[in-house]
């Protein structure tokens, strides 16, 4: 009995032996920078566009964008409008187009895919940038329907 | 939302009378995104178990409302090539879907903060172990908020765990085995040696050159190296092998060197090196070469 007690108990520590060395094997660790904050603030949030007739653009409207404490590249993307105009490298039937401009870094016609608007951002910097908008050339869906269009800029670490 | 149209011009130039004279008094409002962290390395993922990320080790997605008003913002995750880029020697992650959320949006009160928790899971199969993949954790403005939205990347680096003599080669048009090189107790002058396995996975034969990447003087190491590790001061201390060749299906072996000179590192101190391995066409790997020097002897 007192053999089967010490067997159990050298059975036991086996079994904590093992357990320990799999929690052990199967630990991950992380890696990360203390400063590592990606941050991004625009002023202002929203433009006011304001009268353009079919075929016209809209004067440049001026933003800008504050990095936080991590260098960062900004992308910008466009959507298409609510009432089916499309989002277009330039206006056209029912299609409009949206001009991004972050000097020194190249003018950018938005697409709903991201494009680089400004390609690296000094951490605490600030990027000063236009957007302008142009009309389709001609509207088939009609007077008031509703043809607003979202724009997303993002950062990320370059 | 932007708003445009020729047949209502009157009610639009009252609205730019508004606009300008919220302009004048100075009411243009801002938008903020700040998240934390912007980018981590896992290390020793191992293929089979499921990891709660911060229950392993703490660190959580943290997203920080600097504004006036509540947010919400839309978790998402995503394969580079999708969204996002990754680091040189990394390959994207094969499926975006072994990384998840325990939530799909989140919503922070005005001047608060709120957190996500990831959770990664990589399939049990042998060939999935020594890889280095990038995965994009997209952060977004949810949709139909109007004005100007924001977004932003966070980019996870995920390694999953070194495993020299496998069976299975490993996945990925170069495998390499084991990832993670580590020579302990090194001492000055002694030479320890190592040697990685590289598969060539490809249908081309293809020759492979070794080189640290931190030779690249452009290269943020921050992005690269392991907690609490430095990198190797000298590339001297490692030698690396000729540039080889490998047919297709063949492994290569790389042997490799460590050194010490007479002046260099202190005693008890981690260096790294990422060692890149380049072929002559396509993406490179990498394997990460540790050294840790021996202790120095404890004085009474």
């Amino acid at each position: 009995m007192r053999r089967l007690g010490m067997m159990l108990a050298i059975l036991c520590l086996m079994g904590v032996t093992y357990q320990a060395q799999a929690a052990d094997t199967d630990t991950i660790t992380v890696t990360v920078s203390l400063e590592s904050v990606i941050s991004v603030t625009v002023t202002p949030d929203t433009w006011a566009i304001g009268p353009v007739t079919l075929g016209s653009t809209s004067a440049a409207a001026p933003f800008s964008a504050t990095i936080g404490n991590t260098a960062s590249k900004l992308e910008i993307t466009g959507t298409d409008a609510a009432g089916a105009w499309v989002l277009d490298n330039a206006a056209g039937a029912d299609q409009f187009a949206v001009s991004a401009v972050a000097a020194p870094d190249p003018a950018i016609n938005l697409s709903t895919s991201y494009q680089v608007l400004a390609a690296s951002v000094p951490a605490y910097g600030s990027r000063g940038f236009t957007l302008t908008y142009s009309a389709p050339t001609s509207d088939t869906k009609g007077g008031g329907v509703d043809q607003g269009f979202t724009i997303t800029l993002k950062a990320s670490a370059p | 939302m932007f708003r445009s149209s020729n047949r209502v011009v009157s009610v639009i130039r009252r609205a730019m009378v508004l606009v300008l004279l919220a302009g004048l008094i100075g009411r243009a409002t801002a938008a903020s995104l700040k998240v934390s962290p912007a980018r981590f390395i896992i290390h020793d993922v191992v293929p089979g178990i499921e990891y709660d990320v911060y229950k392993e080790t703490g660190l959580r997605i943290t997203l920080y409302n600097d504004d006036k008003a509540a947010r919400t913002w839309v978790l998402s995750v995503h394969r580079p090539s999708e969204r996002g880029q990754w680091e040189r020697g990394y390959a994207e992650i094969p499926d975006a879907g072994w990384c998840w959320f325990d939530r799909n949006e989140v919503s922070v009160e005005a001047e608060g903060k709120a957190y996500a928790h990831l959770f990664l899971k990589v399939p049990q199969e042998e060939k999935y172990n020594n890889q280095h993949w990038v995965v994009t954790l997209g952060i977004d403005g949810k949709p139909g908020a109007g004005g100007i939205s924001l977004a932003a990347d966070v980019r996870v680096q995920i390694e999953t765990e070194s495993v020299a003599g496998v069976e299975q080669r490993p996945y990925g048009i170069l495998g390499i085995s084991p990832s993670v090189i580590e020579f302990e107790d090194v001492v000055v002058g002694a030479v320890e040696n190592g040697r990685v396995a590289i598969y060539n996975n490809d249908e081309e034969p293809h020759t492979y050159s070794v080189r640290p990447l931190f030779d690249d003087k452009s290269v943020d190491q921050k992005v690269y190296l392991t907690h609490s590790y430095r990198a190797v001061p000298d590339p001297l201390w490692i030698s690396l092998p000729q540039a080889f060749d490998i047919q297709p299906g063949g492994v290569g072996i790389a042997d490799l060197h460590v050194e010490l000179p007479d002046d260099s590192a202190l005693p008890g101190s981690q260096w790294e090196s990422i060692l890149l391995i380049v072929p002559d066409e396509g993406l490179p790997g990498f394997v990460r070469v540790r050294v840790a020097t021996k202790e120095p002897p404890k004085t009474e």
